[in-house]
């Protein structure tokens, strides 16, 4: 079997094993859906002992890939599959992958909260009786032992997954893809898997990535975060538009910037967005008053309009349920003020909120967010149907232009109103939702984490938006945990700590000085 | 409307690729989004040459015994098909149905009521039944397909014990104008199911409440943080769902001169049936009133083929239970190729 050039890299890690079989090649995989080509002639190689990143924008046919490699969908007639250059296939049986050597640790992990460690491991490879066909789980206690051991990670196998730690989780997820394997051999691949994990417990994650390498194993890293990219990968494959646009390019040559214009054939840089979309000084303000619900005791604040307000803070500081406060998706107290008009939000429902055009954006795309088995303009005009529409006819003329300036302002892909949003890639919902909910001009409009989960192009792109609605005369309120969005889009930065306000801080802003804000030793005083 | 961006140095738009071959595309894919829509008409005409082809009698007793067919189906499809659009499940339809027809008959033959009010109290039973639905799905938060089986059963029995246990008749039988009179050729009955369906056909697909309908239907934490009131319209479909199963009821038992209520089980199955093959047709992968009124005609024309043919009872059964499976796993290959 021949090895391809592109798997000898000039830094290659694991200078020992360069000249091997590469432990995955993949080599001319095309596929076609109904006519469209989402994947052409893609190609990768993986050297024993490499973490490889695989990189480009929602659509680019990433996921395509993996999910050929996975057996998820048949490839087109033609291409071929190798692990350690035997003839995996396509097509590819699902079933039979683990034994041949390659294993996935998708984004959701896959695991079942309420079973203890050693069922969610042991699923599907149980050690069984020979007569009885009794589950031994002894025997499987024991594997499951024999494995986190080499992982040198000390979780009992009896603990329910539940109450584990989301690092522990992974460890978990990544036990069950590794178990009854020689130690450094085969394939693993991480598909998206760190979205899954918070901050704080990446570092142990990323260890246990370079440990597998070191081993031998090699690791396919699909990954949105080009940071992570540069800081874990040896080198990198860049889709774009269904082809690969660069093979194997080792990472230790590029810099973030040359890392996104490998991404979008383009530089990808937000640059300076509060410079370019100033403020618009107004005079109104939206006032929220003592709202409290969930994690959150107090929030009291004046918020301009024409501004972008970040808030922030860390994970239980009460940031995650503060924007289901202001949207009425959650049960809460205390008043918002617009236009001298006071919402009482124990008293009113979302109808009142959105005819005083507070508006929320919620991070959970497909749980709240959309409809994802209707289509572009159903999703996009569903807000403004009571008030465009005659009672007995829903009329076609306002659709049609709604929708379609949504799909040109936001550059939706595809363009067309009829598609059904679940078929859409996550950017380009998240475009969706944003055209939902900013095409009416909101005063109050609460964003919560909406750039997660989505490309860097897209993020452009939502960023710029945001800007955009800010200077249309809405009051922004950026809420999340990503300190370079917060740095790029807010005039100003309110900081939570356990429920109340602590600081609120003028912009401009560096990421460096958001992060510090959020870890400053608290003031101690609302402001 | 054309808005661009007034940030030239954001110009992130990559040419519009393969513009060229998407218009040209665009008529192909118009055919064959039409063949999609349409593919079940064109199924039941072959069908129906078919057993036509082999029945061997007159083309007008062949329509005639088809359209012309005394039957609550479409009533009944129309309520599963509201149920189900705004994503609730019900079992106890058919009992309801029953109870209404039960009730009419009794209380005209047995009780001495007339008959305008008799109908009017056998429809606000049959309301009745769909508040308490309501209230209990709605509401209380309990599974449906609990609630409606329980509920269905005390219909049933309330049915048996208005009617004595037996099949009432002994209607005045100028009543059976309401169901029977022809227009055209055909009933009553087929003209009213005609009409009902055209009238929630428009309501679902080109009205407000017919886009709140399919929001709630499709997730109902987006429907309510768009401002839709989904209890109400979630009410709304169980409630509207009993009342036409009320009126149903009345119009069968007034063209029968009477009413078996243990009759009313048969229609189960044809009205699951129906509105799951009704599903792939006029708008894929959704509940739909047209499609389901085709999918009706569609087994009505199977089931009284195939007594042509001299196959009787248990065929009517075998044959519902393959096209409800066949169906279903049409509707669920719709709807995988709706979502890509």
């Amino acid at each position: 079997m021949s090895t391809t050039d592109v798997a000898t890299g000039p830094d290659h890690p694991a200078g020992d094993h360069a000249t091997a079989t590469p432990r995955l090649e993949v080599r001319g995989l095309s596929k076609t859906f109904s006519g469209v080509t989402v994947l052409d002639d893609a190609h990768l190689a993986l050297a024993p002992g490499e973490i490889h990143a695989l990189v480009g924008q929602n659509g680019s046919g990433k996921s395509t890939l993996i999910k050929l490699v996975s057996g998820v969908h048949r490839a087109d007639p033609g291409g071929e599959i190798l692990v350690d250059g035997v003839h995996l296939g396509p097509p590819v049986d699902a079933g039979r992958l683990h034994r041949q050597g390659l294993a996935f640790v998708h984004q959701d992990l896959g695991l079942v909260p309420d079973l203890s460690v050693r069922e969610n491991v042991r699923v599907g490879l149980n050690a069984v009786g020979h007569l009885s066909r009794r589950v031994d789980r002894a025997a499987d206690r024991a594997a499951v032992h024999r494995t986190f051991e080499f992982l040198g990670v000390p979780i009992d196998p009896e603990a329910t997954v539940a109450s584990l730690t989301p690092s522990e989780r992974v460890a978990v997820a990544v036990a069950r893809a590794l178990q009854e394997r020689e130690p450094g051999s085969g394939v693993i691949v991480f598909d998206e898997s760190s979205r899954a994990i918070p901050h704080e417990a990446l570092p142990a994650f990323y260890d246990l990535v370079r440990f597998l390498a070191g081993q031998g194993t090699a690791v396919l890293f699909v990954s949105h975060d080009l940071k992570e990219v540069l800081s874990l990968a040896h080198r990198v494959t860049a889709l774009r538009n269904g082809r690969v646009v660069e093979a194997g390019v080792p990472v230790a040559g590029l810099g973030e910037a040359a890392l996104t214009r490998l991404v979008l054939g383009r530089d990808g840089a937000v640059g300076d967005l509060v410079g370019r979309y100033p403020v618009r000084p107004r005079t109104d303000v939206v006032e929220l008053v003592g709202v409290r619900g969930g994690r959150v005791r107090d929030v009291t604040t004046r918020l301009r309009s024409g501004e972008v307000t970040g808030v922030t803070g860390t994970v239980d500081s009460g940031i995650l349920d503060l924007p289901s406060l202001l949207g009425g998706a959650s049960a809460a107290s205390g008043t918002i003020r617009i236009d001298g008009r006071d919402l009482d939000l124990e008293r009113v429902g979302v109808p009142e909120l959105l005819d005083a055009k507070a508006v929320l954006v919620p991070q959970d795309r497909h749980g709240r967010g959309l409809a994802t088995d209707l289509t572009v303009e159903e999703n996009v005009t569903i807000p403004h149907v009571g008030s465009r529409a005659r009672r007995w006819s829903l009329g076609t003329g306002w659709r049609h232009r709604e929708t379609d300036a949504v799909i040109d302002r936001y550059d939706v892909r595809p363009r067309a109103r009829d598609a059904v949003v679940a078929t859409m890639s996550g950017g380009n919902q998240q475009k969706v939702l944003f055209g939902k909910w900013l095409m009416d001009r909101p005063r109050l409009l609460t964003l919560e984490e909406p750039t997660q989960a989505v490309d860097v192009g897209a993020r452009a792109a939502l960023l710029e938006a945001t800007r955009r609605v800010a200077q249309d005369g809405a009051a922004v309120l950026y809420v999340s945990a990503e300190v370079d969005d917060l740095a790029a889009v807010c005039d100003r930065l309110l900081v939570i700590e356990d429920g109340v306000l602590v600081r609120d801080l003028a912009g401009p802003f560096t990421p460096e000085a958001v992060l510090a804000a959020v870890f400053a030793s608290p003031t101690g005083g609302t402001p | 409307m054309t808005t661009t961006t007034d940030a030239p140095d954001v110009a992130d738009r990559e040419p519009a690729s393969r513009a060229g071959t998407t218009t040209a595309g665009r008529r192909g894919g118009a055919v064959r989004d039409l063949a999609r829509r349409y593919s079940l008409v064109l199924l039941w005409l072959v069908m129906a040459l078919v057993l036509f082809a082999l029945a061997d009698v007159p083309l007008s007793n062949f329509l005639q015994g088809i359209f012309a067919r005394q039957t609550p189906l479409v009533f009944l499809g129309m309520a599963v098909v509201l149920t189900m659009a705004v994503g609730e499940f019900d079992l106890s339809f058919p009992s309801v149905y029953a109870l209404s027809g039960a009730s009419v008959s009794s209380l005209v033959v047995l009780h001495g009521w007339s008959f305008p009010l008799a109908a009017l109290a056998a429809v606000a039973l049959a309301l009745l039944f769909g508040a308490a639905n309501a209230l209990l799905v709605v509401r209380a938060g309990i599974n449906p397909v609990i609630v409606t089986l329980g509920l269905g059963s005390l219909a049933v029995g309330l049915g048996g014990w208005v009617s004595q246990e037996t099949s009432v008749s002994g209607l005045d039988f100028t009543l059976s104008n309401i169901a029977l009179a022809r227009v055209l050729g055909l009933p009553m009955v087929f003209w009213y199911g005609l009409a009902l369906v055209l009238v929630f056909g428009y309501v679902m697909s080109s009205t407000p409440l017919g886009r709140r309908i399919l929001f709630v239907g499709a997730n109902r934490e987006v429907a309510r943080l768009a401002g839709i009131p989904v209890a109400r319209v979630r009410v709304g479909a169980w409630l509207t769902s009993a009342l036409l199963c009320g009126v149903a009821g009345v119009v069968s038992a007034a063209g029968l001169g009477g009413f078996n209520a243990t009759s009313a089980r048969e229609f189960f199955l044809p009205a699951f049936a129906s509105v799951f093959l009704g599903t792939v047709a006029v708008v894929p992968g959704r509940f739909n009133p047209v499609g389901m009124f085709i999918a009706v005609y569609f087994l009505v024309t199977g089931v009284f083929g195939l007594q042509l043919l001299g196959y009787q009872g248990w065929v009517t059964d075998a044959f519902y239970g393959v096209v409800l499976v066949a169906a279903v796993a049409a509707s669920a290959w719709v709807q995988r190729r709706v979502r890509g």
